[in-house]
């Protein structure tokens, strides 16, 4: 078994041994081993990627350059493979994965209710999230593509609160519209590519080398990016996101709106624009506005929230609308700041849901009107969420910062093939949406934290637990590295986006 | 806070004398020139007088009004400017347009309709969507009742459907099409 597969099926086998414990206190012990050693795997990995591909990639690649390759044929009557690779992209996304699974498994210390079921489900759709980022035949892809999405059904529907019901059935349905969509685009692309060459072939690369009609692009990129945009919370296909998030427990809030979101904005990128890039052009300024509505819509939408869950869940739907505005550019810049902003909001938005699981198992409310003056009684949550607040708003020294200077300067500079001036407007506005979140952030969180006492009940609260410091401040730590080293992930990320943008041109 | 005061005051007395441009500049030429006296005279001439006339005004004047109870000069100024004085001593209420705009204006009139479209028409659509699906599987319920005599109806019903239909066909096939019409 090579690194790549380990680093995939790593958590499903952390999952059989979870099933296998035969006392439910040895489940969470064993979950953490697993993720800690995938961690350190990652880590391997990235050393052992970085030193293969400085030298093996150069900005004029016009194909994406895998490493670390595994491959043997699958379904051959069907042209299906067996094929995992990793670019600095899907590398990128691997170590966001990996921080948020090991913080999420601490987060859930406290679940008490089907552990041993609740962290098996939770492995396996891990599995699927690190399968889609490296896989390279769309067909695997798709497959762990619903690996990943379908345990969260039942990681909602039993361990949920409020109508979890209600929310599960609705993101299921919803983000099975998107798979259908994508599956449609993707098998277009199939017959279309094996048609033109004789050989049919899920292989991406082998996708990539094929020139697809006019008509052809026109049509299947806007399936296909909408497809993956109502799993990256695209406006109008957002709505599930707040309900879900605001059902779902603690550390499945953490994963979906940390890793899973950004399957859309990573298959927006790698799928829709790699292999259609001349549907990418003619798009492009319309999936801008969209995105615009998405940043603004959000972030408007968040003011009005009582409920702190829903609060963050509008705040999402604004920074992933981010991610893919970023994509809507087609330049560098905006690539990279929505990789960026992928990794920035993945471990802030973690952060976030982990914390307000914390308040949230103290207080036993989530209402903002009915908290107050926490900062007295829980000072270390409450700097921790202020840290969390400030990087969504883009506080310089924080990742949020730096990756969406990206993609509004990305915005901004356009591109050769459509008109600047609308691409310049919509920067302004989806720039404007800053100010709004300083507006909710700073109103909301002064709410909940700052001011005299609300509830005489919240005067013997307790403070964050050693397990508690040591997931926030995994997640803040990351965060810092970032903002205030970036230079690192840029460099991670930085030749594997050409292969993307060359085919632009 | 006198101290603080105090060495910020005597370093600002040398910072001119910094030469920043040897440090700042735009590209290999020298940004700054020397001071610029048509500038630096008013504008110190003019802080200068700020200086008399607030001193003149309020630290004065202060000391007498101890001693001769109220009607001093800054109240009789205030008087002389009559509504003026209000607005400048507000700030031109500058924070309270603020506070009208975001609460009033944005909070009611932005995002609270967002919020509602939101939960209402965008959601509402997708719930929408969702009854619809079951109004229709409602409908096609009554099809698997497991009442015998349902399914003799349906099963006749489709028979005489699916004999038209063939015929239709079989006749347009034969050109028969062209009679009809």
């Amino acid at each position: 078994m090579g690194l790549l597969s380990l680093l995939i099926f790593l958590p499903l086998i952390t999952a059989v041994f979870v099933v296998a414990a035969p006392k439910q206190n040895q489940v969470r012990w064993i979950a953490l081993i697993g993720t800690g050693l995938h961690l350190a795997l990652t880590a391997l990995t990235t050393f052992k990627y970085l030193t293969e591909a400085l030298a093996g990639t150069s900005s004029s690649d016009l194909l994406t350059k895998l490493f670390l390759v595994e491959k043997f044929d699958w379904f051959s009557s069907l042209g299906i493979q067996y094929l995992l690779g990793v670019d600095g992209i899907s590398m990128a996304m691997v170590i966001l994965t990996s921080i948020i699974i090991f913080t999420g498994v601490l987060a859930s210390w406290n679940v008490e209710n089907r552990v041993k079921e609740f962290f098996a489900l939770l492995l396996v759709l891990v599995t699927g999230v690190f399968g889609v980022f490296l896989s390279f035949d769309l067909f695997l892809f798709f497959m762990f593509y619903e690996v990943a999405v379908l345990p969260m059904y039942l990681l909602i529907g039993v361990w949920g609160t409020g109508p979890k019901e209600y929310s599960a059935m609705k993101l299921t349905l919803m983000l099975m519209i998107g798979s259908a969509f994508i599956l449609v685009g993707i098998l277009a692309l199939y017959y279309t590519a094996g048609a033109g060459t004789g050989h049919y072939s899920f292989e991406l690369n082998q996708l990539a080398q094929f020139k697809f009609p006019q008509v052809i692009q026109t049509w299947v990129f806007p399936i296909i990016f909408i497809g993956f945009g109502i799993l990256g919370a695209l406006y109008p296909f957002h709505t599930w996101s707040p309900d879900g998030h605001a059902s779902a427990p603690t550390a499945v809030s953490m994963l979906h709106a940390g890793v899973l979101m950004k399957l859309g904005g990573y298959g927006a990128l790698r799928v829709a624009v790699y292999l259609l890039p001349e549907g990418a052009k003619e798009w492009g300024l319309f999936f801008m506005a969209l995105t615009t509505i998405n940043i603004l819509y959000g972030a408007f939408g968040a003011i009005k929230q009582k409920d702190l869950k829903f609060f963050t869940a509008y705040s999402s739907v604004s920074h992933c609308g981010v991610v893919l505005f970023g994509v809507a550019t087609l330049n560098l810049m905006g690539f990279k700041g929505a990789i960026l902003q992928m990794f920035s909001h993945g471990i802030m938005t973690g952060l976030f849901f982990a914390l307000i699981g914390m308040v949230y198992g103290r207080t036993h409310t989530r209402q903002i009107p009915e908290m107050g003056g926490l900062a007295k009684v829980m000072p270390w949550l409450s700097v921790c969420f202020y840290i969390a607040g400030l990087a969504s708003l883009g506080l310089p020294g924080f990742s949020g910062f730096i990756a969406e200077a990206h993609v509004f300067m990305g915005g901004f500079f356009g591109n050769p093939w459509s008109a600047a001036l609308p691409g310049r407007i919509m920067t302004i506005l989806a720039a404007m949406s800053i100010v709004v979140t300083a507006v909710y952030v700073l109103r909301g969180l002064g709410k909940v934290f700052l001011g005299p006492l609300q509830d005489t009940h919240h005067a013997h609260l307790t403070d964050a637990t050693f397990t508690e410091k040591l997931t926030t401040g995994i997640l803040i730590s990351t965060m810092a590295v970032v903002g205030i080293y970036p230079q690192w992930l840029i460099e991670l990320i930085g030749t594997s986006i050409y292969p993307i943008l060359n085919r632009l041109h | 806070m006198v101290f603080p005061l105090l060495v910020l005051g005597l370093l600002s007395c040398g910072t001119g004398f910094i030469p920043f441009a040897h440090f700042v500049s735009i590209g290999k030429l020298e940004a700054h020139s020397g001071i610029n006296w048509a500038v630096a005279i008013p504008g110190t001439l003019v802080a200068l007088l700020g200086l008399f006339l607030s001193w003149y005004v309020y630290g004065k004047i202060q000391g007498e009004q101890n001693k001769n109870s109220e009607g001093g000069l800054s109240d009789r100024i205030a008087l002389s400017l009559g509504s003026f004085y209000p607005l400048v001593k507000n700030k031109f209420y500058f924070d309270e347009i603020y506070l009208f705009v975001t609460h009033k204006i944005i909070f009611r009139y932005v995002a609270a309709p967002i919020a509602w479209f939101d939960k209402r028409v965008v959601d509402g659509t997708v719930d929408l969507s969702g009854w619809i699906a079951r109004k229709v599987s409602d409908a096609f319920l009554s099809l698997q009742t497991g009442q015998l005599q349902t399914y003799g109806v349906w099963f006749v019903l489709g028979t005489i459907f699916t004999l038209i239909l063939s015929v239709a066909t079989y006749m347009s096939l034969l050109g028969f099409g062209a009679y009809i019409k």
